[in-house]
């Protein structure tokens, strides 16, 4: 056994490297890879640097207000009307921002980061925000992300498979081919061992070279060192992938065909898996559920703010006290400034259920969507592998919603404090207005995969493998009618 | 000579179960595809009827507002669908379909398909579009990569060469009788279209039947090039599982990796500055005008003094116009300079982003097949560029009809105030999109056609006097 092992080895060492096309394909296979990963640190720069510039640009506006606290006045001086000790002006020169920071492992999946924004203002007073869906920067050329990421999930997912196929559509076909498989089985101790042996010589090194562009992509992001359980992960799901992608051929060589017809099923299996399963997934999910023209976002965004803004007052004033029981309205009528100004917040806070209202909506839609999406999962896993990599990576679906929830969450917080302030009715001070700068979380949104993406992908390699010996057997019963091997 | 194998090549193909699965298959998508797309783009056009609607009655029941305060409530602009969008959607999934035109203020579309959808958008979309340049050409390879080879090995090139048949018709004859399946399956589903068009009652117009016939065409000749390497290759080459793997490799450069890595090149030749920075240079040039709300400017005093000085009048309040109307109009044209700067600059990067993939696709027919495909069906970037333009044109005109009837719409009071006449707001007319003539999409995509045109007679030429080293003899015999 071991020297059946040990000379298959060599055979197909000898295989490969004697075969241009083989090396070639491995070759590219790399270089892709590489370019992935150096195109998606690339990616993770501009980003990062896109949140630099925030910061500086939020430093800026937050200095120049510290220094009218620190000498003594209340705003420029060739803007007299502009007064920072009351709430909405404190809010406006309070500069903060709610933004989405890449993980490490972004560089290596960069999902929806080049498509969704990844930074939202927190102003109770500067409208809502969390509907900013586009990004300029890379909206501005829409056939850019048509044409696509080039990142390291994209070489993995799409073009892992095809390595796979190039070294694997001949293993025991060729012999086939040269009328040399019978010779192979006499020669043999067992042929079954030879066969898997063959077939799962190629899984593994394609599975070894998988994991050398893992191993450079997480010392070139410092995944590794920054968030080294979920690089694992990443590892893991992708080997996974890997041995999936090999189970799925090795039915197709167990059903003992000729080196062309394998090819042609291999290739037929790598269009089906990772073209159109999912663009017929999502062109299915999205007749049955459109997105539309988001007339609801657009209604409260208007329409609906503006009944506020211009309904009586005394409407909004009971849900808004209500809803705080530890404020009250004031005994005394205050200036008439100050009314105004409360009003305002009061209106504010009715226009932020509604538009807490509509997200919910929008997330629910989209969740739906997805779950919609997820029931073809165990025969889209070119999609479920990518989703779970996105997911740890903190650039899927999820990451974004879970960031919109936060922005909503840092708004009201923001609005919360600038009642509190408005209420008592005092100027605001240099430790609120500084207080203010919190209301703006900068994190990461990287997580475990769902449980459901191991069980669709088992779901598949369990047919595969369950493929794998129907195959095997009608190949068998074949041979034993016919007598040809 | 050449017909007779055209036919021989075709009883061939009839004859190989395995061939006639995958032109099976590939008939079954094509079909499926363009009768999702025809549902997806009623229930599309319903959703824009619904939303131009709603937004519309929100506008007319609009009761207690300034004109100016009309600008500031604004009007949405809802994106149209082309016609051929079922075919190719193009740019449209990523680009967004909803407009804010407001006072002061030029904004983006926003609500694109893809920024409510999970990564799925990533990949790839199910169109005709996606499947002729995609897919099909690949199915190709895989019909044509054995043509030739497959013939040597059994020794029937050998017999063919010996009784007089040049080897040059032989290719030919393989190649049309490859391509001539994929003229059945564009030819199929074109048919298909209109068939499903004129169901559903959707006008043929001239410029449809145009556009129709050139994404047809475009399709055909890329496929024809594809055919013509693809029978050379199997010829030139020894063995067709050689032929097999230069075939694939040359696809997956060609249509995966090269469109991905030139659209990267391209950001990177030319980067787009970022979004705050784009923000921050526009709020900048913005600040140096005259700020509408801000009664300290200076400029604004000038204008003031401009206005008073027409009129013939020293004072504001003795104007026959509301001076406030005047100044938020100045305030938007000093604006729309700021924009039409800023903006311009960008949709420039973009348009030089666009050429460096014009011009690598005369190294990769897929990406010249791609970006005319695209603009065939209207829906690549120019066209979508040209909705942006016509929706900010709108929303000039819109805010420019609001400050005149804000200047005007009312009289001067002997107190020297201002009245305001109550202002019917529903005779401003909705937004209206001009669709583009097929001039517009030749106008932008000649590189392609021409790159095309290149590869073509590329591929001829290849095929006529590139037969000298091709083996008539397999190695194994």
């Amino acid at each position: 056994m071991i020297s059946t092992f040990l000379a298959l080895i060599q055979f197909e060492y000898q295989r490969i490297s004697r075969s241009t096309m083989r090396f070639v394909a491995i070759c590219v296979f790399l270089f892709c890879g590489f370019y992935a990963i150096t195109s998606g640190a690339h990616h993770v720069e501009i980003w990062k640097q896109s949140l630099v510039e925030l910061e500086s640009r939020d430093l800026e506006q937050r200095t120049e207000a510290l220094g009218w606290f620190a000498n003594g006045a209340v705003g420029p001086e060739d803007r007299d009307w502009i007064n920072i000790t009351q709430p909405r002006w404190a809010d406006r020169y309070a500069a903060a921002h709610a933004a989405m920071v890449p993980e490490p492992l972004a560089a290596l999946a960069i999902g929806l980061s080049d498509i969704r924004s990844s930074w939202a203002v927190v102003s109770a007073t500067r409208g809502a925000q969390p509907f900013r869906t586009s990004d300029p920067s890379t909206l501005g050329n829409a056939e850019k992300l048509l044409a696509g990421n080039f990142d390291l999930v994209f070489v993995l997912a799409y073009l892992m498979p095809l390595l796979l196929l190039v070294l694997m559509f001949d293993v025991g076909s060729l012999e086939r081919d040269l009328g040399m498989m019978r010779m192979v089985r006499t020669q043999t101790l067992s042929p079954r061992f030879w066969w898997l042996l063959r077939v799962s010589m190629p899984v593994f090194m394609v599975a070894a070279l998988v994991l050398i562009l893992c191993l450079i992509g997480g010392v070139r992001t410092g995944a590794i060192e920054a968030t080294f359980d979920q690089w694992l992960s990443y590892c893991g799901i992708s080997l996974g992938y890997t041995f999936l992608w090999g189970l799925l051929f090795a039915a197709v060589l167990s059903a003992g065909t000729g080196s062309s017809t394998a090819a042609l099923w291999m290739v037929g299996l790598w269009i089906g898996f990772c073209v159109i399963v999912p663009a017929a997934v999502r062109q299915v999910v999205s007749s049955q559920m459109p997105t539309l023209y988001a007339s609801e976002t657009t209604s409260v965004l208007r329409a609906e703010r503006y009944e506020i803004l211009l309904g009586n007052i005394e409407n909004y004033k009971g849900p808004f006290y209500a809803a705080r029981p530890q404020l009250s309205p004031p005994v005394k009528t205050p200036a008439r400034a100050i009314v105004s100004d409360m009003d305002r917040l009061v209106r504010q806070a009715a226009f932020m259920s509604e538009v807490e209202g509509v997200s919910q909506n929008l997330s629910e839609s989209e969740v739906s969507r997805e779950a919609a999406v997820a029931r073809f999962g165990w025969i889209n896993p070119a999609y479920v592998y990518q989703r779970a990599l996105c997911v740890l990576s903190g650039t899927e679906s999820v990451s974004y919603r879970q960031h919109r929830q936060v922005i909503l969450d840092s708004v009201k917080e923001r609005q919360e404090a600038l009642i509190q302030a408005q209420w008592k009715m005092k100027p605001v001070d240099k430790e609120t207005f500084e207080s203010l700068f919190s209301h703006g979380p900068w994190m990461g949104y990287g997580q475990a995969p769902e449980k459901g993406t191991y069980s669709q992908l088992l779901v598949l390699a369990a047919a595969a493998f369950v493929a794998t010996g129907a195959f095997s057997r009608i190949r068998k019963s074949r041979e034993r009618k016919t007598g040809v091997v | 000579m050449i017909f007779r194998l055209f036919l021989l090549e075709l009883r061939s193909i009839r004859s190989d179960g395995r061939l006639l699965a995958l032109v099976a298959v590939a008939l079954s998508i094509l079909l499926l595809s363009v009768w999702i797309g025809a549902e997806s783009q009623r229930v599309v056009t319903e959703g824009r009827t619904a939303a131009m609607e709603t937004s519309r009655q929100q506008w007319e029941s609009i009761d207690r507002l300034s004109a100016h305060g009309v600008g500031h409530y604004g009007s949405y602009v809802y994106k149209p669908n082309s016609p051929l969008s079922t075919l190719d959607s193009g740019v449209m999934p990523f680009t967004g379909k909803v407009v804010r035109v407001e006072a002061h203020v030029q904004n983006p579309p926003a609500h694109s398909d893809a920024a409510s959808w999970s990564s799925l958008v990533r990949l790839g979309a199910f169109d005709a579009g996606t499947i002729l340049a995609h897919l099909l050409p690949l199915i190709l390879a895989f019909t044509a990569f054995s043509s030739v080879a497959r013939d040597r090995e059994t020794g029937l090139l050998r017999v063919l060469v010996a009784q007089g048949v040049p080897l040059r018709s032989v290719l030919w004859g393989k190649s049309l009788a490859y391509w001539f399946l994929s003229l059945l399956l564009v030819g199929a589903l074109i048919i298909a279209h209109i068939a499903l068009g004129q169901a559903s009652g959707e006008p043929l117009t001239t410029d449809i039947k145009t556009r129709l016939m050139l994404f047809g065409a475009s399709h055909s000749l890329h496929l024809l090039i594809v055919v013509l390497l693809s029978v050379w290759i199997s010829a030139r080459v020894s063995d067709s599982r050689s032929a097999l793997m230069i075939l694939m490799i040359a696809w997956l450069v060609t249509t995966v990796v090269l469109p991905r890595v030139t659209a990267e090149l391209s950001s990177q030749i030319f980067p787009l500055r970022s979004q705050i920075t784009f923000e921050d240079d526009m709020k900048e040039d913005r600040a140096k005008g005259l700020d509408g709300h801000n009664p300290r400017d200076e400029r604004r005093d000038e204008v003031r003094q401009q206005v008073l000085e027409e009129y013939g009048v020293e004072e504001v309040r003795q104007l026959p116009v509301n001076i406030g109307g005047i100044l938020m109009q100045k305030d938007e044209e000093y604006g729309n300079q700021v924009w039409d700067e800023h903006f311009g600059r960008r949709h420039d990067t973009v348009r030089k982003q666009i050429g460096v993939v014009q011009a690598i696709s005369f190294l990769d027919p897929f990406l010249a097949a791609r970006g005319l495909s695209m603009a065939f069906a209207g829906t690549d970037q120019f066209h979508d560029a040209q909705f942006q333009r016509q929706s900010e044109n709108y929303r000039r005109d819109l805010i420019k009809a609001l400050n005149d009837l804000d200047a005007k719409a009312g009289k001067r009071e002997a107190n020297g105030r201002w009245r305001r006449e109550k202002i019917d707001y529903s005779e401003i007319a909705d937004f209206q999109f001009e669709p583009q003539t097929v001039d517009f999409a030749l106008k932008h995509r000649w590189p392609e056609i021409a790159a095309l045109l290149t590869w073509l007679i590329a591929s001829l030429a290849l095929l006529h006097w590139g037969t000298r080293r091709i083996p008539i003899v397999g190695t194994g015999r």
